[in-house]
């Protein structure tokens, strides 16, 4: 989707941010060489400390209105990059521009107080247990509402038309019957709904959704990833997709990056990237992925090894020795840079 | 002809809840030879673990099987108490248990825990016991050096080799996984699934593997059933259910599944809920969300009809011409080649 043709529909009679239709269209959020590295005690006699590169160098945008899928194996630091993006941790390096409404650029990293709760507000995220993220004791009403109490938006009435109007845009219609439910009377799917409708009340820009959907069964799962994409159309908002399934970012993203140990490997559109990908690493996740065609042979996959933690790592391709295209000129080398190897395609590999 | 290892006879299972009682699985039957593999899909609620439970007679307190035989190379077990089934779990029929991540002791060393299932259901000794430990890891493709290790030393994949190991260690006909790979990512999966299969052939088990991804049901299963709300709506050869599939249930299951290769369809959301099972009703279970349904299908229940090896409970089947996009996919270059061949 082309980020200019996205037409914001203001539905919200008490929506904190205004236009979006400012001098920054084109880019969110953008982050530039961002690392975080977590220290690892060192046990009592070496005093000596490892860390753990949990995020290494990494660089991406989100278009506004656009979708940046980021794929990986358990581990990798998908959800250590999200809560960056979001300054639920701070970075160890490295900025995280936000492109604000009004105000332009800001560095998240700068925020405090007022200009922090005001990009909370712009800047919200989906949780993957839709059984955890919801406090038990709070109605559907009082879960959706929180956001709006929080940033002191509107009195109770207006409060209470914005979460209906909520509810019916997540597909829980009529909303009043569901406003005063407890989350054990939902299923999943509608749990999910909810944890959406909250983040998506204050009428953010962003939203980061941490594999929102692979806690939840086949025949939802859809219908969630439908609801995400049609929200997306309608009000413009920019997604940082985070899953491990490949087919899943299919259909949820305009663009894919992979991320292994900490470092994105390879990104690009995604069609282009799944029909014909470079990084061996790639390759390997999505031969990998089991196909629902009985026909269908499947490559081996090659490469062997499972992947451990970047404590101190070498500076070397990460993916080294799991690697089946890789030369002794790999193993000396530091880490190949994200560069790009024709059509719009980024890949962090020296036999590309 | 031969007698089928497990055959199953309308098997019938009903749950005592607050919310009154309810038939999780309802006339369930099916049979399966050795060393062949049975897929069981569906949402979940729809009866594929208690069904697999069921088999092992494996039950809460608060179910009953209320009808049905389960015959294992010909004996009911139906009728078996408890210290009758205790001969024929883990050495005939044995589990790989959903969250196989916690069904591991965490304070015991994974090779004992292996050896005590040994020991629990066969005269063996300890040192015995230990040594097919070893076995059993060079099997699955665990490093023997691991089974002195903790739980918490083993990573995901790991741990559901070990669960797995355990599930194979007395030699069982029939090995029941449920959910064996769910919580695992692709790369394990797909090296835990080769390895399963290969190991199914090898020792000529039979296996039922209840899963909710299709994609693996594809790979892995000579058979599949499809239940909902119970009920087997159909069943028949893996290649043949996916290819055309006749139930509208398994067609809307299977195009609201996300694929990673062919043409990118459009995904297809079912609405609606399964029933409510504490509701007896007449009629076809799925016809509330059935695109197809008929007055007949809300007044007459459609029972599993035999055609040509592949059956289906509906009354409107569709053709089964579900359009399968063409396959393509990039290949796994091999070795040192440098060039991507696209196919």
């Amino acid at each position: 989707m082309n980020p200019h043709d996205v037409e914001v529909v203001d539905t919200a009679p008490l929506q904190v941010s205004t236009d979006t239709n400012d001098a920054s269209v084109g880019t969110l959020l953008e982050m530039q060489e961002v690392s975080k590295r977590f220290a690892m005690s060192g046990g009592f006699i070496s005093r000596r400390k490892s860390y753990l590169h949990a995020v290494d160098d990494v660089t991406l945008k989100i278009p506004r209105g656009g979708s940046l899928g980021l794929v990986g194996e358990s581990g990798c630091g998908k959800t250590t990059l999200a809560r960056l993006a979001l300054r639920l941790i701070e970075p160890s390096s490295g900025s995280v521009t936000f492109h604000d409404f009004q105000n332009g650029p800001v560095d998240v990293a700068t925020l405090n107080g007022r200009q922090l709760k005001a990009f909370r507000s712009q800047a919200q995220m989906i949780f993957q247990d839709p059984y955890q993220s919801i406090n038990p004791r709070f109605t559907v009403f009082d879960a959706v509402a929180e956001p709006l109490v929080v940033q002191g938006v509107g009195n109770i009435l207006e409060r209470r038309h914005r979460v209906s109007e909520m509810l019916e845009m997540v597909g829980m219609s009529p909303a009043e019957g569901f406003l005063f439910r407890y989350p054990h009377q939902l299923s999943g799917g509608q749990r999910q709904r909810v944890a959406i409708a909250r983040a998506l009340v204050l009428g953010p820009a962003l939203v980061v959704a941490d594999e929102p959907t692979s806690m939840l069964d086949v025949s939802v799962r859809a219908g969630v990833m439908k609801l995400m994409n049609d929200l997306r159309r309608d009000l413009g908002i920019g997604y940082l997709y985070i899953t491990h399934d490949l087919a899943t970012a299919r259909y949820m993203c305009d663009q894919i990056a992979v991320m292994y140990m900490g470092k994105i490997v390879e990104s690009g559109e995604t069609e282009d990237l799944l029909r014909n990908p470079k990084h061996p690493y790639t390759k390997a996740l999505l031969s990998a992925v089991p196909v629902p065609d009985p026909s269908y042979v499947r490559p081996e996959v090659e490469i062997n090894g499972s992947v451990s933690a970047p404590i101190d790592p070498l500076d070397r391709c990460r993916f080294y020795e799991r690697c089946p295209m890789a030369i002794e000129f790999c193993k000396a080398a530091p880490h190949p840079g994200l560069e790009p190897k024709g059509d719009g395609r980024l890949a962090a590999c020296y036999r590309i | 002809m031969s007698r089928p290892l497990l055959e199953v006879r309308d098997l019938t299972l009903r749950y005592q809840t607050m919310q009154g009682s309810l038939t999780a699985v309802d006339s369930v039957s099916f049979s399966l030879d050795r060393g062949q593999s049975l897929g069981l899909v569906g949402e979940s609620g729809g009866g594929k673990t208690s069904l697999g439970l069921a088999l092992m007679k494996l039950l809460p307190e608060n179910s009953k099987l209320t009808g049905g035989r389960i015959l294992l190379d010909g004996v009911d077990l139906f009728h078996l108490d408890e210290n009758q089934m205790r001969p024929y779990r883990w050495n005939r029929i044995s589990m790989v248990f959903q969250a196989a991540m916690n069904s591991l002791d965490p304070v015991y060393k994974v090779g004992e825990q292996i050896a005590e299932a040994i020991e629990a259901h066969q005269s063996v000794s300890h040192h015995q016991a230990m040594s097919t430990v070893g076995d059993l890891f060079d099997l699955i493709g665990l490093d023997r050096n691991f089974m002195n290790r903790y739980p918490h030393e083993y990573s995901g994949g790991m741990k559901q080799r070990a669960v797995i190991a355990m599930a194979l260690s007395c030699e069982p006909d029939l090995v029941i996984a449920d959910e064996p790979t769910t919580a695992l990512d692709v790369i394990s999966q797909d090296r835990i699934l080769r390895q399963l299969r290969l190991l199914q052939k090898q020792l000529n088990m039979a296996m039922i593997y209840v899963t909710h991804d299709i994609g693996v049901v594809a790979e892995v299963t000579d058979y599949v059933g499809v239940m909902y709300a119970g009920q087997l709506v159909e069943l028949g050869k893996t290649s043949e259910v996916l290819s055309s599939p006749r139930h509208p249930y398994t067609a809307a299951l299977m195009s609201s599944f996300p694929s990673v290769t062919g043409e990118k369809k459009e995904l297809v959301v079912l609405e609606g809920e399964p029933p409510d099972l504490t509701v007896e009703s007449e009629g076809c279970r799925f016809a509330d969300r059935c695109a197809h349904s008929t007055d007949m299908c809300r007044i007459i229940q459609p029972t599993l009809v035999d055609h040509l090896g592949h059956r289906y409970a509906c009354w409107n089947p569709q053709d089964g011409a579900l359009e399968r996009p063409v396959t393509h996919r990039t290949e796994l270059p091999s070795g040192d080649v440098n060039g991507v061949p696209t196919r």
